[in-house]
């Protein structure tokens, strides 16, 4: 199935992207961080990441269907 | 004199008529005194705040003055609250600041926030967050995260009982701070995130705001995204089994 990728912040440093198309087989919004964290090893600097699936942050359990898209963000502490 | 002060907000449909008494009668709390939290505590007491705490236990570096507006070169080695105290004092004469010298932590945070209508969040770290987030929730308090980074950052108010926590959507709750001049920041992004902070506050106050969503703001792109977080039954803080052990 096909997924959008989409990387805020530095994670588009990390990647060198701002969003992608991704084949991807059946997994869950968790299991897929760890697909990205593999394919782009700089996303394991932070230890969480904030998912959104579909603009809508959820559970990480939700499994991922056809056309979905999902966000990226690094959790950020600065003030 | 003082509705002259404030004939430019009351004139916003927002605001009137009763959004300004609202926000002359409310006490506020801000926790850290560094980009963030100066420039909240600094809109706020220019709209009319009339009773706001502010808690830090730094001192003023010169590394911070170029965001941080309350304080001057000649302020380098002062504490940060007692400077912000003055400077807020000159800027609104009708304002009672309580100034404390302090890191916040769970054995003083109960206390701290207790006196306040609503808290901002001017931190730098998870820890501190997490603190804010527990005792909040605690004392059904609302509050308003903001954090900033680079060219962006986030905001999102946290109005115990109807919206989602900090917790709710995995946002860390260990690791404290990483000095600005190590990860790097713009002043343009502190003003621009404590702006919208300042703004979700007053909207909590004066309009019974209980909207939860997460704001994402990149003042480099620029580019504005807002996403709702659900609650989270399962939530260490707030979830199901929280709110029970609580009640």
């Amino acid at each position: 199935m096909k997924i959008l990728i989409k990387y805020y912040a530095k994670y588009r440093d990390s990647t060198g992207k701002k969003e992608e198309i991704l084949e991807v087989d059946e997994m869950n919004v968790r299991e897929l961080l760890g697909f990205l964290r593999n394919r782009y090893p700089k996303l394991s600097g932070d230890k969480t990441s904030l998912i959104a699936l579909n603009n809508r942050f959820g559970k990480e359990e939700v499994q991922l269907s056809d056309g979905d898209t999902v966000s990226v963000f690094p959790p950020v502490s600065g003030g | 004199m003082v509705l002259e002060k404030y004939l430019s907000q009351i004139a916003v449909k927002e605001i009137f008529p009763e959004g300004q008494k609202r926000i002359e009668s409310s006490s506020v709390v801000v926790i850290g005194m560094g980009g963030t939290g100066s420039s909240i505590a600094e809109i706020l007491v220019r709209m009319g705040v009339q009773k706001i705490t502010i808690v830090d236990n730094d001192t003023i570096e010169a590394s911070n003055l170029n965001r941080q507006s309350l304080y001057m070169e000649s302020d380098i080695g002062l504490k940060k609250v007692d400077v912000a105290k003055e400077q807020l004092v000159r800027m609104n004469e009708s304002v009672a600041v309580n100034a404390i010298d302090q890191k916040l932590n769970f054995l003083n945070a109960e206390e701290i926030l207790a006196g306040g209508d609503i808290i901002m969040d001017g931190t730098d770290n998870y820890s501190a967050r997490n603190v804010i987030n527990t005792t909040a929730f605690r004392l059904r308090k609302s509050w308003i995260f903001s954090a900033v980074e680079g060219t962006y950052g986030y905001v999102k108010a946290i109005i115990p009982g109807r919206t989602s926590c900090l917790s709710c959507f995995g946002y860390p709750d260990k690791g404290e701070a990483i000095s600005c001049t190590v990860q790097g920041v713009i002043p343009s992004a502190v003003k621009a995130i404590s702006s919208i902070a300042a703004t979700t506050a007053i909207k909590v106050l004066i309009k019974n705001e209980q909207n939860g969503d997460l704001i994402y703001f990149d003042s480099w792109k620029p580019s504005l995204e807002v996403m709702p977080i659900p609650k989270n039954e399962k939530c260490k803080v707030c979830g199901v089994v929280s709110e029970t052990q609580i009640s």
